[in-house]
């Protein structure tokens, strides 16, 4: 499925003629996103060849703020940031978290969060509810304890998985029944098994439910977000502070007008409290 | 990252393991036997003087071994809740695993019939027996024989078999070592622990087959058609 799409970005990269002389200064007009379009819901390509996806809105409101043309080059995950290195586009918009080995060769803005979230039936019949507020682990507790006793599905092995246990085994603890946790091979299967009502809820990470449930426009909802939450960041070279500060900037007048918490809501992510350029772990 | 003999000892008897093990042998057991049952109606019906019976068995052994078990595993948990049949992970995974092993059973019951003489059967009908009392007390007494070895091969499979079941969230032991090699990162020594119980079950099972096959040679007189005859000098 996306293997054609790797190729093409492989053979892309190995044809593209010289390095792009580009800056993404605000004298150029145009700025240059690089993405791997094989990695919905962040950002892919539509069966009608259209991109679509979180980045492709979230940049492209961006460039619309700087006043600046988008290009978008697609090039497999690997390829992003030597591509970045060798001056082939301006910027990385894709989903990159923030690590301290990236942060010494790109400049960073944190600008949403991965975290995970639970996906249940529509209307939220067992009332799992509580007042999350991302960062803070301990105010999911009750959201967790609501499905004490009830059936969860996961995908085996991950950091969902390890952090549903801890909540069951802290529940347990508590003197609360434990959580039915049924853990399957892969997040697919995660949600086959709630929409076949094999269980009452899924336990995701929550841009992939919010996707499911979007693109599907199956029943479903998400009971909370952004437990666990890691941040994500468009990035430009170090060297290129000019256009990180643009970006910042063009990012704070989207969340002031409202864009921002649109486009995050679209997709299913969790905003961030705010935007950082350089944020160190 | 050298072989650790301590951290393999320590999977070794650690009761999730040990139960795990349990389970997977337990769950083998009891869709080897729901298999038996269903191979045996089908070879009936296979052997049935009405076409409609015929076709059924032939039809349901196109299906079943036509299609990977794995697909039938999720079929059975994911797809029949859409017809409002919502089985558990056991109930499916039973159902699943057993119709799997009813296919080949009936192919093993069969073959074991066919290879008792068809004399065995005319002398017993001759005697007043009815067709199913005569494959009953006559006829499967002898073909039990033929059927032990092909048996002990596909309960041997169904054990192994059994691994599939983690697709249904079912955790039975190679689900259990995944589970252990996420946390530790200690590949080959979890991998060799669930080999250890492998090999522990399928050399159980290779005691209670060589029982199986002593017992069904006690006793019986008849010599099934396949059994090698005196061969006679050059006249």
């Amino acid at each position: 499925m996306t293997v054609p799409n790797r190729v093409t970005a492989v053979l892309m990269t190995a044809l593209l003629a010289g390095p792009v002389a580009a800056q993404g200064t605000a004298e150029d007009g145009v700025v240059n996103f690089a993405a791997d379009f094989a990695a919905a819901p962040n950002q892919f390509i539509r069966t009608d060849g259209e991109m679509d996806g979180l980045n492709v809105d979230m940049c492209g409101a961006v460039a619309e703020k700087m006043g600046d043309e988008i290009e978008w080059t697609n090039l497999a995950f690997p390829g992003l940031v030597p591509g970045l290195q060798a001056n082939r586009f301006d910027a990385i918009c894709t989903a990159i978290f923030i690590n301290p080995e990236r942060l010494q060769i790109m400049n960073m803005i944190s600008y949403v969060q991965w975290g995970e979230g639970l996906m249940v039936p529509e209307g939220n019949p067992a009332g799992i509810s509580c007042e999350a507020e991302i960062g803070t682990p301990e105010s999911y507790e009750a959201c967790f304890d609501g499905l004490a006793g009830m059936t969860v599905s996961v995908a085996a092995g991950g950091t969902t998985n390890t952090h549903l246990v801890e909540q069951s085994d802290r529940m347990e603890e508590a003197g609360l029944d434990p959580i039915d946790i049924r853990a399957f091979d892969s997040n697919s299967e995660t949600i086959q098994a709630v929409t076949a009502g094999q269980a009452d809820a899924g336990y995701l990470n929550d841009p992939q439910a919010a996707y499911f449930i979007s693109s599907s426009g199956a029943p479903f909802e998400m009971a909370f977000t952004g437990f666990a939450a890691n941040q994500l960041a468009i990035a430009t070279l170090k060297d290129n502070t000019e256009l990180a500060d643009r970006i910042l900037a063009a990012l704070e007048e989207l969340r002031a007008d409202g864009s921002y918490d649109e486009i995050v809501e679209t997709w299913g992510v969790a905003a961030v409290p705010e935007f950082v350029l350089n944020p160190s772990e | 990252m050298d072989f650790s003999t301590d951290i393999f000892l320590d999977y070794l008897t650690r009761p999730e393991f040990l139960s795990a093990a349990g389970v997977t042998l337990a769950v083998a057991v009891a869709a080897q036997l729901i298999g038996i049952a269903v191979g045996l109606v089908l070879a009936l019906f296979g052997m049935s003087r009405y076409a409609p019976l015929r076709w059924f068995t032939h039809g349901y052994i196109w299906l079943i071994r036509g299609t990977p078990p794995l697909v039938q595993l999720m079929l059975l948990y994911f797809g029949l809740p859409q017809l409002g049949i919502r089985l558990t992970v056991l109930q499916a995974g039973l159902i699943g695993l057993g119709a799997y092993a009813g296919a080949f059973m009936a192919e093993i019951i069969r073959s074991g019939l066919a290879s008792v003489s068809s004399d065995q059967m005319q002398a017993a009908r001759s005697m007043g027996f009815s067709r199913l009392q005569s494959i009953r007390y006559v006829v499967m007494p002898q073909a039990l024989r033929v059927m032990l070895p092909p048996f002990g091969n596909e309960f041997a499979s169904m054990m192994r078999t059994t691994s599939l079941l983690s697709v249904i969230s079912f955790e039975e032991l190679l689900r259990v070592t995944r589970m252990a090699i996420n946390e530790t990162y200690r590949v080959i020594e979890l991998y060799s622990v669930a080999a250890v119980y492998y090999l522990a079950m399928y050399s159980l099972w290779l005691f209670v087959q060589a029982y199986l096959e002593k017992a069904a040679r006690r006793g019986v007189t008849a010599r099934p058609a396949t059994a090698p005859t005196e061969i006679k000098g050059a006249q």
